[in-house]
């Protein structure tokens, strides 16, 4: 019956990947939570997941809040920018 | 043109070029200043500016034309890196959960540590670019897996397996890092 329903801690693990990217099917929702109930070792994976999402994006929004950072718009890159936007580009209205 | 070093920063940080970035501003600042009547205040200027280069960024890697290819089997040298974790019954070799105690805290509460965030950037670059740029198309800007494996040029049918990889090897770099709680 274990061996029917179980799946094994590394098609756990992928599960849990899948997941964040696509809705599990029935079976595999069904057989993941199953393996989640009976595996002291794998239950903790969907969170570290999740968790692993949230300091991605934390961590790719940093940068541009991060204004005791050295890197800074090169001066002449500046003052091209200012040029164009004064010379070329106009609100729509 | 205050912001626009962290609109530099960021767009920095996502393409990896100098040269890309600074074109990203220019665009992002153009655009900005186009759709400035559109702007309503509900959110902060920087907010609104970093809203618009993210489309850019992945309008960036959208056309940067990269070819399609199956790298289900070759992302980055490896053929099967859970092979490492796992016996041949699919049973833990390793403790999954040592050092990563951390991502099953509250978000709010792991976002506010600079120096696990400096780590997770770390890892994040160690990546193979097409792996990183995948990764974060999909986790950070929230594109679907197509649009995601499109962009980065990988087919939408290996995506899958390469998402999966991208975040084992994520773990596995911030457990050699020994993350504390």
């Amino acid at each position: 019956m274990l061996k029917a329903l179980g799946i094994s801690c590394k098609d756990a693990y992928g599960l849990c990947s899948v997941q964040m990217d696509r809705k599990l099917t029935t079976g595999e929702s069904f057989r993941l939570r199953f393996h989640l109930k009976i595996c002291g070792i794998c239950q903790y994976l969907p969170k570290q997941f999740r968790g692993l999402s949230e300091l991605v994006r934390a961590c790719e929004l940093d940068p541009a809040n991060d204004e005791s950072s050295d890197v800074q718009l090169p001066p002449k890159v500046r003052e091209r920018i200012v040029e164009h936007l004064r010379d070329g580009v106009q609100p729509k209205s | 043109m205050q912001h626009a070093d962290s609109l530099y920063r960021y767009a920095l940080s996502r393409v990896k070029d100098h040269h890309a970035a600074e074109d990203l501003v220019q665009d992002c600042l153009s655009a900005a200043w186009q759709r400035i009547n559109t702007f309503d205040g509900r959110s902060s200027l920087s907010t609104w500016l970093i809203g618009i280069m993210k489309f850019k960024v992945i309008d960036h890697f959208r056309k940067s034309k990269r070819t399609p290819t199956d790298q289900s089997a070759d992302p980055g040298g490896e053929q099967d890196p859970l092979s490492s974790v796992f016996d041949s019954y699919g049973t833990w070799k390793i403790d999954p959960n040592h050092g990563l105690e951390m991502l099953a805290s509250a978000p709010d509460q792991i976002a506010s540590q600079n120096e696990l965030l400096d780590w997770v950037r770390a890892c994040l670059n160690k990546l193979p670019d097409r792996l990183r740029v995948l990764f974060t198309l999909r986790e950070v800007d929230g594109l679907a897996v197509s649009s995601a494996a499109s962009a980065a040029g990988v087919t939408a049918g290996s995506a899958a397996v390469l998402l999966t990889r991208s975040r084992h090897r994520l773990r596995s770099c911030l457990q050699e890092h020994g993350i504390q709680p």
